[in-house]
């Protein structure tokens, strides 16, 4: 089983502890960033989603534009766009790239966030609408015939699309750990996408998705991607040293960046930054480099945990992963671009080969 | 008073006498065909929309990328994306084209069409629900603090976008809004809301009656000067005018054939159109064959009126003639496309754009004139 690697790309360079700074969309940066995922060997980069954001597909169609082989994963919310129109569009950008998108499913887990694009619904209707949402957009890629559709949410008729994706399909990744987002996950994601907690509970995470796939008659069809951001350097006390540094810059940046001042307010609603949360308060480090602090500082909103570490001790923690059934890491720096270039250089490649070296031993065991 | 011509970017080529083939995306098409324009001297090109093509934006998007100059008109639908996101989608594809995006505003005039993305309300409710989109779509644009909303379609809390277009229009970041529409509930969402106030072609006398029309519907919101217009047209032109409505007959009989066996027009055929644009056209046409001196109804008649199809035919000299009729009731905008799209690009480009703008800039010298004499 190959080991896929997911950068990210925004429209400009900055994290929670490096401060964007230049227009909000850049399209010298988008260029310049495909181009170094590029280079070092990503699969794909994540492109993200929020009611303050440029705009994720059209960031996705210059990023396709200006590069030859990567595949943008674009981030979508089910609930603001017509599902037919949001599969024409995405089809659309798939046959434009040369069937290169993904699309990363995410409903959203906060109340505050949601209104402020106009969708009042609770949490438990939004995956449901997701769910719904997900069924028509797939009806769209795969009938050959226009169709109705009457749901609780949408109704369609004589529905039908003239472009279709380059494969058929467009691949479906899958966020949300609550029980409401697994159950729709098990029907709908191919690839399920969890935040960097410890490795025994990533496995049970993993468990629980298998088993909800199984029930819903799609046993062994799902794969699984771990999101972490790896902080590396030539030794394992400058790494750490670094980490402290990203700390304290992550501090200063409190309150500052676009980020956090639209971050809605109140502890975090959605079970994953809850989780995420409760994580970093069982200790500053887990396992042997997971590193929490980012994450207990920004209230876990996001993707924020670290590995701290060599290359190859880094390395060697993704294996730990793959171990219990992931296949996929989104990986991204706290100083994006340049760690775009390290991951490419150090990170991928190695953990590629130490992958491969332990497929070989098994097999001969 | 200049003014800018407008060209068509379809996702792959197509026509009243061009059956489509292969890919419904055909990205050497796009590419080839927004270079063309750009090359010869269009200001802008359209990408149109519709409940089961591709998506306007993305194509409108690539085409931005593949053109460093050339202006897009992105054909939008209210109803199908929520304001705030549309918002955000909008300026970021502005800043992604450099400051060339213009967005055309069409409510839908046809309810089997509507139903196919999921919309069923009724035609006077559309252009409602137009006018709320509009105003939500110019606040997320221009406002600097996170807003509150009431509704009633959309209401909304504490939204901010990030994003603002990189144009400004009357000093604030706006994109400019083209508007489509002839019925009177369209008209007076347009006098509301139109920077540019887009019609079909028809015969000059109907073309003053809807500008007087426009302007009205703009003048209690201080809009009648700020408005300008649009009008569509198929020229065919060729260096004799008997060769040029050879050629239009020679349309006439390919289309005929295109028009009876391909799917994409059936449904049309006998029907009368929902829109009210379309049943002016084809009142046009029941007029006449010929109207004015030369504008050509026939395709309009044969197609029901599907969109922009009425044409004016004769020498470059005599379209230019009749465009500047037009131009003189207030048109600021021509929409014009032909029936082989990029053949015809290149030749409106060589043969009639350059004839319009040297005649309107020999206009505009002459009227300013004698005021600088008087000074």
């Amino acid at each position: 089983m190959t080991i896929d690697f997911i950068g990210l790309v925004g429209t400009q360079d900055g994290s929670e502890a490096y401060a964007a700074s230049g227009p909000v969309v850049n399209p010298a940066h988008v260029a310049l960033a495909g181009r170094v995922h590029e280079t070092g060997a990503f699969d794909r980069v994540l492109i993200g989603y929020s009611s303050f954001s440029p705009d994720g597909i059209q960031l996705a169609n210059y990023l396709a534009h200006e590069t030859e082989g990567l595949s943008p994963l674009i981030a979508h919310r089910p609930g603001f766009t017509a599902p037919t129109l949001a599969a024409r569009s995405f089809a659309t950008l798939d046959q434009l790239s040369g069937g290169r998108i993904a699309i990363n499913i995410i409903t959203g887990g906060n109340d505050t966030e949601q209104q402020r694009d106009g969708d009042f619904l609770g949490h438990d209707e939004r995956y449901a609408r997701t769910d719904e949402y997900l069924t028509v957009l797939k009806k769209v890629w795969h009938s050959d015939q226009p169709f109705d559709h009457q749901g609780a949410h949408y109704h369609v008729q004589g529905a039908f699309s003239e472009v279709k994706p380059v494969s058929g399909h467009i691949p479906i990744y899958f966020s949300g750990s609550s029980d409401a987002a697994i159950r729709v996950a098990a029907k709908h994601a191919d690839v399920y996408m969890l935040w960097g907690e410890p490795v025994a509970q990533v496995a049970e995470v993993v468990q629980r998705v298998r088993a909800a796939a199984a029930e819903a008659g799609r046993a062994g069809q799902i794969r699984y991607s771990l999101s972490l951001r790896p902080v590396l350097a030539d030794t394992e006390a400058a790494a750490w040293a670094r980490a402290d540094e990203i700390l304290e810059r992550a501090k200063a940046l409190q309150g500052q960046s676009a980020w956090t001042r639209f971050r809605p307010p109140g502890a975090p609603q959605n079970v994953g930054s809850q989780r995420l949360l409760a994580v970093a308060n069982e200790g500053r480090v887990l396992d042997k480099r997971l590193w929490t602090e980012v994450a207990k500082l920004i209230g876990a909103g996001g993707n924020s945990t670290g590995l701290v570490g060599t290359p190859e001790q880094v390395a060697e923690s993704l294996l730990d992963y793959h171990a219990v059934g992931i296949d996929t890491f989104l990986v991204r720096g706290f100083d994006p671009l340049r760690d775009a270039v390290q991951y490419g250089r150090e990170l991928i490649p190695l953990t590629r080969r130490l992958a491969a070296q332990r497929a070989t031993l098994e097999k001969a065991a | 008073m200049p003014v800018e011509f407008i060209g068509y970017v379809a996702p792959r080529e197509a026509s009243e006498i061009i059956v489509p083939q292969g890919p419904a995306v055909d990205r050497r098409w796009i590419s080839t065909v927004a270079k063309a324009h750009e090359a010869v001297g269009f200001d802008r090109a359209l990408v149109a929309y519709g409940s089961t093509g591709p998506d306007a934006q993305q194509i409108a998007a690539w085409a931005a990328h593949e053109t460093r100059t050339l202006k897009l008109l992105l054909a939008h639908r209210p109803g199908f994306v929520f304001p705030t996101l549309a918002a955000r989608q909008l300026a970021t594809l502005d800043h992604f084209s450099r400051g060339r995006l213009a967005v055309h505003i069409i409510s839908g005039g046809s309810d089997v069409e509507q139903r196919k993305d999921g919309d069923w309300l009724d035609h006077d409710a559309r252009y409602a629900r137009t006018a709320e989109y509009l105003a939500v779509l110019r606040r997320a644009w221009s406002a600097t603090t996170p807003f509150d909303h009431g509704g009633p379609l959309y209401p909304l809390k504490d939204s901010f976008s990030g994003v603002k277009p990189l144009q400004q229009v009357a000093g604030q970041p706006q994109l400019p809004i083209f508007f489509g529409g002839a019925s009177e509930a369209a008209i007076r969402v347009a006098g509301q809301q139109a920077d540019v106030y887009a019609l079909w072609g028809e015969p000059l006398a109907e073309v003053a009656q809807t500008i007087a029309a426009v302007r009205a519907a703009a003048a209690p919101h201080g809009r009648e000067r700020h408005i300008g217009f649009s009008l569509s047209l198929r020229p065919i032109i060729a260096p004799t005018e008997e060769e040029a409505w050879a050629k239009a007959h020679s349309i006439l009989a390919r289309a005929r054939g295109v028009v009876g066996s391909s799917p994409r027009w059936a449904g049309r055929l006998g029907q009368v159109p929902a829109n009210v644009g379309s049943q002016r056209l084809l009142a046009a046409a029941a007029r006449g064959k010929v109207l004015d001196a030369r504008l050509w109804t026939e395709i309009s008649a044969l197609t029901g009126a599907a969109g922009n199809s009425t044409a004016l035919v004769g020498t470059p000299e005599q379209v230019a003639e009749s465009l500047l009729a037009y131009h003189d009731l207030g048109v600021n905008h021509f929409l014009i496309r032909g029936f082989t799209p990029l053949q015809d690009a290149l030749d409106y480009g060589r043969e009639l754009i350059p004839l319009v703008r040297q005649e309107v800039a020999r206009r505009d010298a002459a009227a300013t004139a004698p005021a600088a004499v008087a000074a």
